[in-house]
């Protein structure tokens, strides 16, 4: 899965990236996910307990310049890939996006070709990173899986079994192991025998959670873990502007506690939130 | 030690570019071995010398930077390049050539000291390490991070698997690059075949699967060691 953050105002350009990046998933079969954010410090904040693979930067945001985001970024997360997408396709801004390591500059509006290219070079760079990837040892041998394509854990039959995207794998060590290894970051323990990723996380309902890529499922939350599970994905999510509002359309409904806006209602929530905002 | 080379039409801005990086040297207490080229084609011929960092000019007679900046990355593809120069127009093309910098004319004592420290950033992250290789194509730098398994040709040769599915044949005995990598991500998975720990992405019975898809094959004997530098290298639960 690569994780992308857009830092724009631009609803077009943003209604774009979501193009080429619904596209990119269909033809290449990689889980893309995408968060928007329209206020660069609302970003800068969010940063701090996020962690990307890549930033789309916008040079011209109305409170930090672009050269200034990249400085803090790069004070907060020192090597992750910055990418300046901007109308203003001059001199000065290239030289600044080079001052702030930026990998490239582009011109908006962005191509799905150059997309494609980038988000390639990207995967490819992650599937060898030592940071993103954990070896498990088998019988037969070991297998090298990527964390941030693990779906959720849970125990079956005394033995833990891993839901990639398109395969699951069977370890015999215990969830606990897990648990430490994968961190508390991005992974929940929201039941005795589930470890979820929440990332995958779509929608978190009465009676459990729904996960991006598991259909007909829903992944138990033991009563003990409830509040504790709202709490991480109300600090996740929370940041997002998209998926704030989102969450607390749905809340009002009542039956559903808390949902982040799927890829459909994207347009529509964007428009309204921006509205909001002004 | 960190070599530089130089390129300029212009004998005067050779001369203060080196002044300037003989100035940061002395300052930093660093080694530099600084060579200048007036002609970007003996530049081209002397690439063998392993150079770390380069100063270009972008209107050059005979050649422009950009050029000469395409020549060297199909050698090198990761050494600092930086663009020096008095035209505004050639700079989107750092991008495409993953140029560090692009310096306008005249040059300060402050820009190089910046892009030098940048420099000397890059070189001690390790990200750096390299294999120089000699064959018919000319000298070239193959970075290790870049290479996915080394195997030998019937004629005695190695031949390198490069991650963007390039090939390169060079002249090494096994054994000698075994012991170069050892201390890097790299295992001598088979007698034939020596692989980067970081592309593998399973090991089932004697079969290694390559995250580019391709499987290649081990010993039983030395099975047991690959699967240790897995481990090690992607870190165990």
């Amino acid at each position: 899965m690569l994780k992308i953050a857009v830092c724009d105002d631009d609803i077009y350009h943003n209604k774009k990236v979501d193009v080429c990046v619904k596209r990119y998933m269909m033809e290449k079969g990689i889980e893309v996910k995408v968060d928007f954010y329209s206020n660069e410090k609302r970003f800068l904040e969010a940063l701090k307990n996020k962690k990307f693979d890549l930033i789309l930067l916008d040079i011209s945001m109305p409170e930090l310049s672009g050269l200034e985001m990249a400085g803090r970024i790069r004070q907060i997360d020192a090597t992750v890939t910055i990418i300046f997408c901007t109308v203003y396709y001059d001199f000065n801004n290239a030289q600044r996006g080079l001052g702030a390591e930026a990998e490239d500059f582009l011109k908006k509006p962005l191509s799905y070709k150059k997309v494609e290219m980038i988000f390639q070079r990207l995967n490819s760079r992650k599937m060898v990173s030592s940071r993103e990837r954990f070896a498990i040892k088998r019988q037969e041998g070991i297998v090298v899986i990527q964390i941030s394509d693990i779906i959720f854990l849970e125990i079956e039959r005394k033995a833990v079994t891993i839901h990639l995207r398109n395969k699951s794998i069977m370890s015999y060590l215990t969830l606990k192991e897990f648990e430490k290894k994968l961190g508390r970051e991005y992974f929940y323990r929201c039941h005795k025998s589930y470890l979820v990723n929440l990332d995958y996380v779509e929608e978190l309902k009465n009676n459990g959670i729904v996960l991006c890529g598991v259909e007909n499922r829903l992944i138990p939350v033991s009563k003990g873990r409830r509040e504790g599970l709202l709490k991480r994905l109300a600090n996740i999510w929370y940041n997002e502007l998209r998926w704030c509002a989102s969450a607390y359309l749905f809340f009002v409904e009542g039956q559903v506690l808390l949902r982040r806006a799927g890829q459909q209602d994207h347009k529509k929530m964007l428009g309204k939130i921006l509205y909001y905002e002004l | 030690m960190i070599k530089i080379a130089i390129c300029d039409d212009d004998p005067l801005f050779l001369n203060q570019i080196e002044r300037m990086l003989e100035a940061y040297e002395k300052e930093n207490s660093q080694q530099f071995i600084i060579k200048k080229y007036i002609k970007p084609i003996h530049l081209m011929g002397s690439l063998k010398e392993e150079f770390q960092v380069f100063f270009l000019d972008m209107q050059m007679p005979g050649m422009n930077g950009c050029e000469l900046a395409e020549f060297i990355r199909k050698y090198d593809k990761r050494s600092t390049l930086l663009f020096v120069t008095s035209y505004h127009q050639y700079i989107f093309e750092c991008f495409k050539y993953e140029a560090a910098n692009y310096i306008m004319k005249p040059i300060t004592q402050a820009q190089i000291n910046y892009e030098m420290h940048r420099a000397i950033k890059k070189i001690n992250s390790g990200e750096q390490a390299y294999l120089p290789v000699k064959n018919d194509k000319g000298y070239m730098k193959l970075f290790l991070s870049d290479i996915e398994y080394i195997e030998t040709t019937k004629d005695r040769n190695v031949l390198f698997h490069c991650a963007d599915a390039r090939k390169e044949i060079g002249h090494f005995k096994m054994k000698n690059l075994e012991e170069r990598l050892r201390h890097s991500s790299f295992v001598r998975c088979h007698n034939g075949i020596i692989v980067n720990a970081d592309y593998i992405e399973s090991v089932y019975e004697l079969a290694i699967r390559l995250v580019s898809g391709e499987i290649i094959y081990t010993t039983k004997s030395r099975k047991k060691a690959v699967m240790q530098k897995v481990a090690e290298c992607a870190g165990c639960v």
